[in-house]
């Protein structure tokens, strides 16, 4: 055997290997979610969708997963919308500092979510609007903001501005260059910014804990105090339908808009 | 084809439209962050330099009081250290795991490469809590790993894996897992194959030029990948939270827990300061040490 | 796919629906909409854990609803960690929160807490005395019994004694609970008592000596369980078979068939506790909050204390099944702490416990 396909063998074996650590506890999940029995054994002894009827048990669950539908799409525009005029900003005009002011932009990301959390919430508490919708998403904002500028970022450095200034030279407004050359070339970075930003903030726990209480409640957050407080396998009934519908859309998403394609960092 | 806008030698009048324009799109977000980002951490960085109602000398304050007992509490060295060594270990395996995938991805065809890449998405989308919540089935006592042990005869009874650092470090893994892959797939997408067959025409081996070519060129992404991956497993929460013990607490744990049930804002805060000081301390060195030492262009 | 439609055409309706229904979603998760407060009212109730807390979720709150029209705003969490939120919460605190005897007094010095009205709630005349706590501040529950739980499959004879856990001989079988939890403290107390000699009226007061005394568990190999889920799975599984938890949150349990038993007789005692319904001082449905004591206190749900959850309840008509005293054993056997000390110093003995442990 040559040693090229020694090499690309052993790579195969561990690419693969990886590829079903990464599909195995899903997978698990989904044959426990049919588990007749009330203890998470495995392998299951009996099979039964009772645990599908009980998704309803989990408290507020409906009205978390809107809420936090809610957020997620009201923080991910709010964040694309911000992160636009920033990366034209970054990448157009000559601005001093313009990599000291980038790494500021992408901070939240390293930043410990914890962190952000409860400075938040003292924040909040001490101008007095703690506790509300509102509040919520300016946190989620702060948290996912930095992705759309870095999607953004990446999308305008492979752009030409001299497209732009010849569109300006031939008589175009700035508004209309800007809605006819620019936005379509930021398209890719606004698409797979504007999905990172709202699935962050869909899944976020940390952040979310600090800033709810009493009305308002997220997804994340119920299913967190079910696991915590019950033995049963409910919550592996919902995963199973979470991840069938994530899925669906993403399979829907990459079908018609070539979404996985335009992330590629 | 770069879309910076180069700067001059001399700032005209052109320049300077420029960069108020600039200014002026920047200003939203700024102004944002400034209240909604800046002021809060202003806030908990001053808190963490004033005394708690409960420590035993009080007074006004500036006070280095929170930071000394950081450095003096047993328990918190304990924790930094065990997080410490928790993120090391994520990073290292995530890179041993997702290397591969990202390069087997540039070997396979068109639609087994959507199918992998939808996975790895859909793993990014599905929320953390559920991705824990899978390991606490896979790793249970009357779960699949122990059923597995069991079944192959290597174990009498069922061991712990639940509630412990390898339990932690499995989720963290599993969990960091599509932030390695995509951005290191990104930079070998954008490297040109004819520098690879180059270096094998020239007698070098499979793995010499793996070695020698593809990942020094490859740093980028790599350092794009172990930086987000250091920074979250340093900073973990939910995970310690679901499959750890309060044996094995990590650092965010015992600053919440300072925060909201001791109500020590103080403390609180000088960890979390004292957290996110060390993890950009690492990073930036990280990122120094790639750009001088091995010349990446990170 | 073929489609006769242009290019433009299709890319339009595209994104008409994109939008179409990222609006739909906005709207629907609008604040507005989720945050109005209904006509007929609402009571923010924080309830205990685990199976406990469940008792009152599965029989009480749907039943409560229906009654009085108003909707439940149900939370969980611990003693410690709602005694934080009611300082943190002061202006604007939930309607009722259960928890025991470990947190009503400290919380009543505190003037956190607001009395109950024996005049509004028509079954207190039920309630027996001792779970009247610090003078009509907490309407006492339920007793919640904590002891040794053992797994019936690896372990044939119950456990005698609290200093078991010590004994060389069960090393690595071993579960103490953490320190946020009522029976942590109480741990801490019988550690003492079994180190100093003492008895437990004296011994409770020198946590130092019972801390330093159960710190000597990590070379037993000592799990410390995270929450109810957890222990329960421990215990069930055999893995770790002597598991210290409340009898309240595995009767359920124990009544499904699963495999562990509680050890009703201890050479110490065994740890009573009483949990409560308690009041903040400036919680905002009052009537509602004295409809829910009441309806908590109503003999038909009391019974269901003892026969579901084989506890002693508050209610002075329900009398303790024999089904019930099978599990806690003889009333003289157990012991109840001074929580009025015990609280004012927790967060002093936290701290020295998460030193020695965590």
């Amino acid at each position: 055997m040559s040693d090229r396909s020694i090499f690309h063998s052993v790579n195969s074996v561990i690419a693969w290997l990886s590829l079903a650590f990464l599909v195995f506890p899903v997978l698990l999940t989904v044959v426990v979610s049919f588990n007749a029995s009330f203890f998470i054994e495995f392998p299951p002894k009996a099979f039964s969708l009772h645990w599908y009827g009980n998704i309803g048990k989990i408290h507020r669950i409906v009205d978390a997963t809107l809420i936090s539908a809610g957020i997620a799409i009201a923080s991910g525009i709010c964040a694309c919308i911000l992160a636009v005029g920033a990366s034209l900003a970054l990448s157009r005009s000559p601005l001093p500092g313009r990599a000291a002011i980038t790494a500021f932009l992408l901070s939240p990301v390293t930043m410990p979510m914890v962190a952000i959390g409860i400075a938040l919430v003292q924040f909040f508490i001490s101008i007095g609007t703690a506790f509300t919708w509102y509040s919520l998403m300016i946190g989620h904002i702060v948290l996912v903001v930095a992705y759309p500028i870095r999607t953004l970022l990446a999308s305008l450095a492979l752009t030409n501005p001299a497209l732009e200034e010849a569109a300006e030279s031939l008589g175009g407004g700035r508004w209309t260059v800007f809605r006819t050359i620019t936005l379509p070339q930021m398209k890719p970075g606004l698409v797979s910014g504007f999905l990172f930003a709202s699935l962050i903030s869909f899944d976020n726990y940390p952040i979310s804990v600090f800033l709810v209480r009493g009305g308002i409640t997220t997804m994340p957050i119920e299913i967190f105090n079910y696991i915590t407080q019950n033995l049963d396998p409910t919550p592996a009934a919902f995963s199973t339908l979470y991840i069938v519908v994530i899925s669906l859309v993403i399979a829907l998403a990459e079908w018609r808009y070539r979404i996985i394609s335009h992330t590629i960092p | 084809m770069s879309g910076i806008a180069t700067p001059m030698t001399r700032f005209d009048a052109t320049d300077w439209r420029r960069v108020s324009r600039g200014l002026l799109l920047l200003a939203p977000l700024l102004a944002f962050l400034l209240v909604f980002y800046i002021m809060p951490f202003a806030n908990m960085i001053g808190e963490s330099f004033s005394y708690w109602s409960g420590d035993a000398k009080t007074g006004q304050g500036p006070t280095l009081f929170q930071y000394v007992k950081t450095l003096e509490s047993a328990r918190v060295l304990r924790a930094l250290n065990r997080t410490f060594g928790i993120a090391l270990n994520t990073v290292l395996i995530t890179l041993l795991l997702s290397y591969p995938v990202a390069m087997l991805l540039l070997g396979v065809g068109r639609r087994l490469r959507t199918a992998i890449l939808l996975v790895t998405f859909v793993s990014l989308a599905s929320s953390l809590i559920i991705r824990n919540y899978g390991w606490v089935v896979v790793l249970a006592d009357g779960g699949a790993v122990n059923s597995l042990l069991m079944a192959l005869g290597l174990i009498d009874a069922p061991i712990r894996l639940m509630y412990s650092e390898l339990a932690i470090t499995l989720g963290l893994v599993h969990y960091a897992m599509p932030f390695m892959i995509l951005p290191i797939y990104g930079t070998l997408l954008r490297l040109p194959p004819s520098l690879r067959e180059a270096s094998l025409s020239l007698g070098g081996s499979e793995w010499r030029t793996f070695l020698h070519v593809v990942l020094p060129l490859s740093l980028p992404g790599v350092f794009g990948g172990t930086m987000l991956t250091f920074a979250v497993s340093m900073s973990a929460f939910v995970t310690p939270l679901m499959l750890g013990s309060p044996r094995t607490a990590m650092i965010s744990q015992v600053a919440a827990e300072q925060l909201l049930v001791q109500l020590n804002f103080a403390w609180g805060s000088a960890i979390i300061v004292v957290l996110t000081v060390i993890t950009f301390a690492i990073v930036a060195i990280y990122a120094f040490l790639l750009r001088k030492v091995f010349r990446a262009d990170v | 796919m073929k489609s006769s439609k242009s290019p433009v055409e299709k890319k339009l309706s595209r994104r008409r629906f994109l939008t179409n229904t990222a609006a739909g979603a906005v709207v629907i998760g609008m604040p507005w909409v989720t945050t109005k407060a209904r006509a007929a009212g609402q009571l923010t109730v924080v309830l205990n854990q685990g199976l406990l807390a469940k008792l009152w979720i599965d029989h009480l709150n749907p039943v409560f609803e229906k009654e009085t029209g108003a909707k439940l705003n149900v939370q969980q969490s611990v003693t410690s960690n709602m005694l934080a939120m009611l300082k943190t919460q002061k202006d604007n605190p939930p309607d009722l929160m259960q928890f025991s005897e470990a947190g009503v007094f400290l919380a009543r010095d505190e003037g956190l807490l607001r009395q109950h009205k024996a005049a509004n709630i028509p079954n207190w005349k039920f309630l027996r005395k001792e779970f009247n706590m610090a003078d009509d501040y907490s309407a006492g529950m339920i007793d919640a019994m904590h002891t040794i739980f053992y797994n019936t499959n690896v372990v044939k004879e119950a456990p005698k004694s609290w200093a078991e856990l010590w004994d060389p001989k069960n090393k690595n079988r071993i579960a103490i609970p953490p320190v946020t939890w009522n029976n942590g403290l109480r741990m801490i107390v019988t550690a003492a008592e079994i180190a100093t000699g003492k008895p437990l009226a004296q011994a409770q007061y020198d946590y130092e000596a019972g801390i330093k005394h159960l710190a000597k568990l990590k070379q037993n190999g000592v799990v410390i369980y995270n929450d109810a889920p957890q222990a329960l799975q421990m215990m069930q599984s055999g893995q770790v078979p002597y598991v210290p938890f409340y009898v309240a949150f595995a009767a359920p349990v124990v009544a499904q068939g699963a495999p562990i038993y509680p050890a009703s007789t201890l050479k110490e005692g065994k740890h009573g506790e009483i949990v409560g319904l308690n009041m903040p001082v400036n919680a905002k449905n009052v009537e509602l909050a004295e409809a829910y004591v009441n309806l908590s206190l109503s003999k038909d749900f009391q019974s269901k204390i003892d026969s579901v959850l084989r506890a002693r309840c508050a209610h002075t008509e329900v009398v303790v099944s024999p089904d019930t005293a099978k599990l806690i054993g003889a009333p003289e056997n157990t012991t109840y702490a001074d929580w009025a000390f015990l609280s004012k110093n927790r967060a002093k003995i936290t701290e020295v416990w998460n030193e020695a442990f965590a």
